[in-house]
């Protein structure tokens, strides 16, 4: 059984927002949804700015709270580390929502707290899913953890990565290369 | 000017305000509530906290006269239980208003999720549900000592379901400002505020309408004195609460604790912090309650009036403050502090369930008998019998 992660590296991102595009599009989403997003910084005065961007989504935590405080186990954690939801089962009390440390969940029209999938049936195949092939720079790599060939574990043995919010706990399976 | 048709009048109006503020968010959903996706829990969560809260601090009450059997408050004893039920009913129908597919919630017995704090809420809640109504049902029937056992029960059951509940906010690593032990000791802090300012209240009207046959006055004191004096106490201590979890989240800002304690203290909820939580909740009834002739029944139903308030935005500005702060990712990212109110559908919402509060207790004082007196002291069965649930 695979282990997925995903590997961001933001200094690459020109914040052109294909990414949420691309995922919008394959998912369905409703106009005002989004599974994935940028945060982005804007620092110093003309002419000497600066722009940090952050791509962000569900960290599908190895730890993750939204799993533990799920009453229902709606929200569940498969063994291939992926953090996944079963509607049928959401009683929609968005505690999951207050449990996030990463503002990774919306509220869908069926008050039902959605949130990145990790689009499984691409990442089964091998395949990277629409938001890291869609990307000009391969910002976002995902791959299988526990493959000692694939290109995700290349990318971590060559890159000093961070995770976020390492205080919380979580274990996120999302790491940032330093910068 | 108290009589049972002003009470059905003011639980029927405020039941009508309840009716149309539920269709509409059963219409609209989250869109006629107060809350966004930054800040997902809102009045409809506090309301259920403030209604539960009512029946658990009306439970530990009563508990001192027919659980630790100190005579003088025996004579609350069986419409404190009503009350219960019927807070804790209002606090059910609040809490399905809010949750975005109820029936779901049937899979709390087919796929537990046992870490979870909101599924050991639906099992104890449940179980607290059962228990009051069997201890009611054996109070009606007057079977006192089968009653008083089951009462040791509810009182188990209720703090432990209420501090429970407030270990669901307590548990949340990503709110600073709620992760910790202090929600759930507060919270049964301040539903015995919440059920002394009910009772206070309750027994008030009581008197006034000669609506019991039992004497309320025990030893040349009012019943409505006694709870005013206990009232006193625990505005103190409420306020001693307040004032460390403000004191210790502010000093030395504390990370994400402190813009949260600003937030109330200075920041966005600060209006309704000082007159509402500090104001009405403490200062005023602490004043009307400690001034000369403070114990008069009438100046304790005043003051348990203003506390009824500002217990009820105690628990919505809590509920705020733990969201509120924005999260940041990036260094050097300032957070700002997130916009959430509460919207008339709320607010209709919680009226009603006064009113739906108002009018179960009515109809129970209609069709049982709910006096003390005369069974313990002459053991008749009243002309009015019991109706059975
Ligand atoms: S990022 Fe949030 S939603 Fe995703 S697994 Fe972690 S806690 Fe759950
Ligand atoms: S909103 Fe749904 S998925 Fe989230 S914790 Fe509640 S039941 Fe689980």
């Amino acid at each position: 059984m695979a282990r997925y992660g995903l590997v961001i590296d933001d200094s690459k991102c020109t914040g052109c927002t294909a990414c949420t595009i691309a995922c919008q599009l394959h998912n369905n989403l409703e106009p005002e949804m989004t599974y994935n997003r940028l945060e982005i910084l804007e620092t110093g005065t003309y002419p000497n700015v600066k722009m940090d961007i952050m791509p962000m989504q569900c960290m599908h935590c190895d730890n993750a709270p939204c799993v533990s405080v799920c009453p229902t186990q709606a929200t569940y954690k498969r063994e291939d580390g992926i953090v996944a939801i079963d509607y049928d089962k959401c009683i929609g009390c968005k505690y999951c929502m207050t449990a996030c440390p990463y503002d990774a969940r919306k509220l869908n029209e069926e008050r039902v707290p959605v949130k990145c999938r990790w689009c499984p049936e691409y990442l089964e195949k091998g395949e990277q899913p629409p938001c890291a092939a869609t990307c000009m720079n391969d910002v976002r790599v995902f791959g299988d953890l526990d493959d000692p060939n694939s290109k995700i574990n290349k990318i971590l043995a060559e890159n000093e990565v961070v995770s976020l919010l390492p205080e919380k706990g979580t274990k996120p399976s999302i790491f940032y290369v330093k910068k | 000017m108290f009589n049972r048709k002003t009470g059905l009048i003011i639980a029927g109006i405020l039941i009508v305000f309840g009716l149309v503020g539920a269709l509409n968010i059963l219409i609209h959903g989250e869109h006629a509530m107060g809350t966004n996706n930054k800040v997902p829990w809102g009045a409809m969560i506090a309301g259920y906290v403030f209604f539960v809260g009512a029946s658990a601090g009306l439970s530990i009450v009563s508990s001192l006269g027919h659980v630790f059997k100190i005579e003088r408050f025996e004579v609350i004893g069986k419409r404190a239980l009503v009350g219960g039920i019927a807070t804790l009913l209002m606090g059910f129908v609040v809490i399905a208003l809010e949750l975005g597919k109820p029936f779901n919630m049937i899979y709390i017995l087919f796929s537990p999720g046992i870490s979870s704090a909101i599924f050991w809420m639906g099992a104890l809640y449940g179980t607290l549900l059962v228990l009051l109504l069997a201890e009611f049902y054996f109070v009606i029937k007057g079977k006192h000592a089968i009653a008083s056992t089951i009462g040791i029960f509810v009182v188990i059951a209720d703090v432990a379901a209420h501090s429970n509940l407030g270990a669901v906010f307590g548990n949340s690593v990503a709110r600073s400002f709620w992760n910790g032990p202090f929600i759930p000791i507060y919270l049964i802090v301040l539903a015995i505020l919440l059920g002394l300012g009910v009772l206070a209240v309750m027994f008030y009207i009581i008197d006034k309408t000669n609506a019991t046959k039992d004497s309320l006055v025990y030893r040349n004191e009012h019943i409505v004195s006694i709870i005013g004096k206990l009232m006193a106490l625990f505005i103190v201590i409420s306020f001693f609460f307040m004032f460390w979890k403000l004191f210790t989240s502010t000093y030395g800002a504390a990370p994400g604790q402190y813009e949260a304690a600003m937030a109330l203290l200075a920041g966005p909820l600060s209006f309704n912090f000082w007159v509402f939580d500090v104001l009405l909740m403490m200062v005023i009834p602490f004043i009307l309650l400690m001034t000369k002739n403070g114990f008069q029944p009438q100046r304790v139903f005043l003051a348990g009036i203003l506390t009824i308030i500002g217990n009820l935005f105690v628990r919505i500005d809590l509920v705020f403050a733990g969201e509120i702060v924005e999260f940041t990712f990036l260094p050097g990212q300032e957070s700002q502090y997130l916009h959430a109110f509460v919207s008339w559908s709320e607010w209709g919402v919680l009226l009603g369930a006064i009113g739906g509060s108002i009018l179960i207790y009515l109809l129970a004082e209609k069709y049982f008998n709910l006096d003390e007196e005369h069974e313990h002291h002459h053991g008749e069965s009243k002309a009015n019998k019991p109706v059975e649930a």
